[in-house]
């Protein structure tokens, strides 16, 4: 009699073992974003007690992190269950990512910002659900703006203005290292992002309009990319063509320049303890030019692998991860932007990540980059775009020749029509 | 008079000529340690100061960058694995290379020149030429990171060691040979007993060449490792440095891995001082 007892509990224990769903994230390894993940998944686990979600660390490069997940993919594996995604691989991912759509997330979706769900849809499938979120913004000395008695600039024309009179007037009182304006001009995928923030806000379009049509042809965009290259020299460093995010903020977190051009991550930096802009700045949306401002959409994506075993349970996991609550904590823990509109206006929010206040307008304006539409071959895509853009950048050609040249070059890639 | 200034003169060339070589080597690492000393904010600042000093101008070095590298689990596993695989690379290369230096210097068979340049012709090409059929090679036979990193430096150390050795082999005097012979040692007793205590400072500096190339080697180790981040070399594990933001690049860290990465280096090399010396020179002027 006992043993039978026994041997129940022990079949009991074993099948409520077997019964236990173990759903896999694939995240960002870097210390505080793996700690949270792993916090948050905790915060599931005890709502669910029947699923144990575990957090798989992955390589921290970008480059790396796709790579692995290819090989998952390729391989049709069902080691990971979720995958955080960056925002331009939606397009490329897709075939391997479950719809959303089957899952009843159309309940949610009007909480998120509808560019990056925009972005994440493809084929009128939703295959991933925005997790945080990034996007250009300009930085601003205030103080500067006060001793010049001038305004936060609003359209390019203005910022060029205004970061001339600093300029001036701060290497005449002695500072022979200062400038007006920093942003990103080195030929890599960040200039694609600074372009398409001048190019949209000049009514230019986003190179590939998401229709599949090629629009970068045009005479905003040569416009605004020509006027561009005119600050290199005059208003920005020579050396702005060959800066990425970390060189500009350097030069702007010694105190020498106006305004910069970069992304959320360096507000905590600028006012870290012994930063000579500490509590001097404060962000903006980029200006605009015959449009509304524009900001480029970064950010990561929550996705479900289609290999996975256990697809609605995993989607449960995604939609919980990206949920009110978890970006709440993420936002105020780790001021990781959210990706829930809301959230911009939640007074605990507010509180603990006071900027995230001005962010609401930048993120409504984000545009995102042409990934969806051009996939598979977005990262060609924006190569030549970057190439074409920092030509013009080094005076080599003048822009209409260079976006023309462009066009049929795109056209050549992606067989899509030239507007 | 005219022998004196002369004198002078040539002693003030010799020593600027040694001022200008000892900058030009010693500067980088003195602008790595600088660099190591100062915080985010102190690396901004320009015109960039020759010591760490905060905005009055005061010297004010920083140990925050040694702090987190020599807490940062990636960093102190890249040193673990660097010690291993460099160790092992080493011992092989030794041990390889002194069987067939002893054999191409000392031994007697058909084919012996076209195997020595064979050899040689190995180093020839570029590291970036044969990574991808490497790589093509690793995964064919599914070979763990750590291994795949071992072996494939072995590629560039083992032609060294060989030739090096063969050199030095080639310089012994036969009459040792002989008289071995003469007392009944078989050819691998001579080579054991005779030849290779002999060849001791010739093994350290080419050990310890060995040694410094796979422990610097990068191009292999991040390809190789991609996919198993735990067995990053410690090269690998410095230039992935992460910040708290994931933008940032964090330099100063980088600076300090870098410096801590060198110590076992240098220490080595002092250890070994006089061995490198003789293991140099040996070659060239026989005794």
């Amino acid at each position: 009699m006992k043993k039978l007892l026994v041997l129940s509990l022990v079949l009991l224990v074993s099948f409520s073992l077997f019964a236990q769903v173990v759903i896999t994230v694939a995240g960002g390894a870097v210390g505080q974003e793996l700690e949270l993940t792993k916090k948050a998944a905790q915060m599931y686990m005890t709502i669910n007690p029947n699923v144990r979600v575990e957090v798989l660390d992955t390589p921290d490069m970008a480059d790396d992190r796709l790579g692995l997940y290819l090989q998952f993919f390729e391989a049709k594996s069902s080691r990971v269950d979720v995958y955080q995604i960056d925002v331009i691989w939606p397009g490329d991912l897709a075939e391997h990512l479950v719809d959303f759509y089957d899952y009843k997330a159309d309940m949610v979706t009007s909480m998120y910002f509808p560019s990056m769900i925009q972005n994440n849809t493809v084929d009128g499938k939703l295959v991933a659900i925005p997790w945080f979120t990034d996007a250009g913004l300009l930085y601003y000395r205030t103080d500067l703006l006060d001793k010049y008695n001038l305004s936060v600039p609003k359209t390019w024309d203005e910022l060029e203005r205004y970061a001339k009179i600093i300029q001036d007037g701060e290497r005449s009182a002695g500072n022979r290292d200062f400038w007006g304006y920093v942003w990103q001009g080195n030929s890599y995928e960040g200039l694609t992002c600074d372009a398409i923030e001048w190019i949209s806000s000049n009514n230019g379009g986003t190179i590939i309009s998401p229709d599949g049509v090629i629009t970068i042809d045009n005479r905003n965009a040569a416009e605004i990319i020509q006027k561009a290259a005119s600050w290199v020299g005059s208003i920005s460093p020579a050396g702005v063509i060959g800066m990425a995010e970390e060189e500009s903020r350097a030069v702007w977190q010694a105190g020498n320049s106006a305004f910069m051009r970069n992304w959320p991550y360096a507000y905590s930096l600028g006012n870290s303890d012994g930063s000579a802009v500490k509590g001097k700045f404060d962000v903006a949306p980029l200006p605009a030019g015959r449009g509304n401002p524009g900001a480029a959409l970064g950010g990561w994506q929550l996705a479900v692998s289609k290999y996975s075993n256990n697809i609605p349970e995993a989607v449960e996991v995604a939609l919980f991860l990206a949920g009110y609550e978890v970006q709440k904590m993420r936002a105020i823990e780790g001021s990781f932007n959210p990706t829930i509109q809301a959230l911009y206006r939640d007074p605990e929010v507010i509180n603990a990540v006071p900027f995230f206040g001005s962010l609401y307008d930048v993120f409504i304006n984000a545009t995102p980059r042409p990934s969806t539409i051009s996939a598979p071959r977005y990262a060609e895509v924006s190569r030549l775009f970057y190439q074409a853009v920092h030509s013009v950048l080094t005076g080599r050609r003048r822009a209409p020749d260079a976006l023309g040249e462009l066009a049929l070059d795109i056209a050549d890639l992606t067989g899509y029509p030239v507007r | 008079m005219n022998k004196n200034l002369k004198n002078i003169l040539g002693k003030v060339g010799l020593y600027s000529l040694l001022v200008v070589i000892v900058i030009y080597l010693l500067f980088p690492f003195y602008w790595a340690v600088n660099s190591s000393l100062k915080n985010e904010n102190q690396l901004m600042m320009t015109p960039a100061t020759f010591v760490p000093r905060d905005f009055d101008g005061n010297f004010s070095p920083t140990f925050e960058n040694y702090k987190s590298a020599l807490t940062d689990s990636q960093f102190l596993r890249g040193i673990v694995n660097s010690t291993i695989v460099a160790f092992s690379v080493t011992l092989l290369s030794l041990i390889i290379g002194a069987f067939a230096a002893f054999s191409l210097g000392k031994l007697r068979f058909r084919g012996k020149r076209t195997t020595l340049y064979l050899i040689l012709a190995m180093t020839m090409f570029p590291q970036v030429t044969v990574l991808s059929g490497l790589y093509a090679v690793i995964t064919a036979f599914n070979l763990s990171a750590r291994l795949s990193m071992i072996f494939s430096y072995m590629i560039f150390t083992l032609p060294f060691t060989t030739w090096v050795l063969t050199a030095f082999f080639k310089a012994l005097p036969v009459e040792i040979m002989e008289s071995a012979q003469v007392d009944g040692a078989t050819p691998f007793q001579t080579f054991r007993k005779i030849l290779l205590p002999l060849t001791a400072p010739a093994l350290v500096t080419t050990g310890l060449l060995a040694f410094i190339q796979s422990w610097n080697e990068y191009l292999f180790a991040l390809t190789f490792t991609s996919i198993d981040p735990g067995a990053r070399t410690i090269p690998v594990a410095i230039a992935l440095f992460s910040a708290t933001h994931a933008r940032q690049e964090p330099f100063g860290e980088i600076m300090a891995g870098a410096v801590i990465v060198t110590i076992p280096v240098v220490i080595l090399v002092l250890i070994f001082q006089k061995k490198i010396v003789s293991g140099l020179t040996a070659g060239a002027v026989k005794g």
